[in-house]
C-alpha cells in the first residue's frame, strides 16, 4: 500500500505582525505620555487655583487626579506597553534566531507561564521517536496551533515558529 | 486582565501612597511664606479656628504680606522653638507674666479705647477677652478659657512692628487692629 503524504506548512510569525506590534508599542507609549502630561497639567492648574478657603477640597481633588492618571499610566504600561515591547523583542529574536526542525507528535498543554517583562508562553509536549520534550509557544499565538497533531515544527530557542500538519494523520 | 492587575497591585498601592505624600507636601508649601511675607499668630487658648481666622484677616492684607498663619501653641508639638518666631500672641492672664520678657511694650495711642495689660507702668497687651466686662474679641474664631482674661501681645523680635522696634513694616500692628474689630 502506498501512502501519499501531503504536508501543509503554517508560519506563526510574519513581518506584518512585528510592524503591527511596534506600532502598538508606539501608540501605547504616546497614550501613556499624554495621560501623564494631562494629569500633571490638571494638578498644576488645581494648585494655582488653591486658596486657603478651598484648600482641603483642592488637595484631595489633586490627589484624586494624580492617583487616577497614575493608575491609568500603570495600567497602560503593564496591559499594553510592556507586552508590546516584549512582543517586539520576542519577534526580533524569532526573526533573527536559527531555526531547527523537529518531526513527531505534538500536544498543546494548558500550562501557561508568565516570564518577566510581559512574555507569556504555553508549553507544548513533543514526542519524536523515543524521545519527549517540552517546547513553548508564544501565548498570543496559542490558538493558531492545533491542540494535537502529527507533523513537524520549526523552533527558535524552543519557541515554535512554524508547523506542518500531516494530512494523513 | 485580573491576573495582570493583581500582579501589578504593588505599583498601584505605591503610586497612591506617593501621590498622597507628594501633594500633601506641595500643598503645605502653597500655604507657606517666608517670615518677612507673613504674620504669625500663636494662641495659648483652648481652641482656635485658625483657618477661618486666617481667611478673615487675609481679606485686607498690608502690602508685602502674603498670608496670616494662626495656630495654637499645642499645634507646634516637636518644634516649640518656632513659637519664638511669632508676631502676635494670644495669652491668658495666668501665663502672661511668664512670657512677658518676650513681649514688646506698646504705644497706647496706637489703640485708642482699648484696655491694656500693664506691668511696671507700661502697657504690654491689649485685652481681648474679659468675661466681667462682657468683652469677647473674635469669639467666632477663638474659644477663650472661661473666667480668665486674655490679651494680645506683640513679639519684641517681630519683623513687622514698624517704628516700635525698628522693623521695615508695621503689618503686625495693622493685622492686630483688624483682629480687634472682630466680634
Amino acid at each position: 500500500m502506498i501512502y501519499f503524504h501531503m504536508m501543509k506548512r503554517y508560519e506563526l510569525y510574519n513581518p506584518e505582525a512585528l510592524l503591527s506590534m511596534q506600532a502598538k508599542k508606539k501608540r501605547a507609549g504616546i497614550a501613556m505620555l499624554a495621560v501623564a502630561a494631562a494629569g500633571l497639567l490638571a494638578c498644576v492648574i488645581l494648585c494655582i487655583l488653591t486658596t486657603r478657603s478651598n484648600y482641603g477640597t483642592m488637595l484631595w481633588t489633586t490627589v484624586g487626579v494624580s492617583i487616577l492618571s497614575g493608575w491609568t499610566v500603570i495600567f497602560l504600561s503593564h496591559a499594553v506597553y510592556e507586552p508590546a515591547k516584549s512582543g517586539v523583542r520576542h519577534m526580533k529574536m524569532v526573526e533573527e534566531g536559527e531555526r531547527k526542525t523537529i518531526r513527531g507528535r505534538f500536544e498543546k498543554t494548558n500550562e501557561v507561564r508568565y516570564i518577566r517583562h510581559g512574555v507569556t508562553l504555553r508549553r507544548v509536549r513533543a514526542v519524536y521517536g523515543e524521545r519527549a520534550a517540552m517546547l513553548v509557544l508564544y501565548e498570543p499565538y496559542a490558538k493558531r496551533l492545533p491542540d494535537t497533531f502529527v507533523g513537524a515544527v520549526e523552533t527558535v530557542n524552543d519557541f515554535i515558529v512554524a508547523y506542518e500538519v500531516d494530512d494523513n494523520d | 486582565m485580573i491576573k495582570s492587575l493583581l500582579r501589578n497591585l504593588h505599583r498601584y498601592v505605591f503610586w497612591a501612597l506617593i501621590s498622597v505624600m507628594l501633594w500633601a507636601w506641595i500643598f503645605t508649601l502653597l500655604l507657606s511664606a517666608p517670615e518677612k511675607n507673613k504674620i504669625t499668630i500663636y494662641a495659648d487658648v483652648p481652641e482656635i479656628d485658625g483657618n477661618a481666622l486666617s481667611i478673615e484677616l487675609e481679606k485686607d492684607l498690608p502690602k508685602g504680606i502674603r498670608l496670616v498663619d494662626a495656630k495654637t501653641f499645642n499645634s507646634l508639638l516637636f518644634q516649640q522653638y518656632a513659637v519664638l518666631k511669632g508676631d502676635l500672641y494670644l495669652v491668658p492672664e495666668s501665663d502672661a507674666e511668664t512670657y512677658l520678657p518676650s513681649f514688646l511694650p506698646i504705644d497706647r495711642a496706637a489703640f485708642p479705647g482699648a484696655a491694656f495689660y500693664e506691668s511696671d507702668g507700661e502697657a504690654y497687651g491689649i485685652v481681648l477677652y474679659d468675661e466681667q466686662a462682657g468683652l469677647i474679641t473674635g469669639g467666632r474664631y477663638v474659644t477663650y478659657k472661661e473666667g480668665e482674661r486674655c490679651f494680645l501681645f506683640f513679639n519684641k523680635d517681630s519683623k513687622h512692628l514698624g517704628a516700635w522696634n525698628g522693623s521695615a513694616d508695621d503689618a503686625a500692628i495693622v493685622i492686630a487692629r483688624h483682629f480687634l474689630t472682630l466680634r
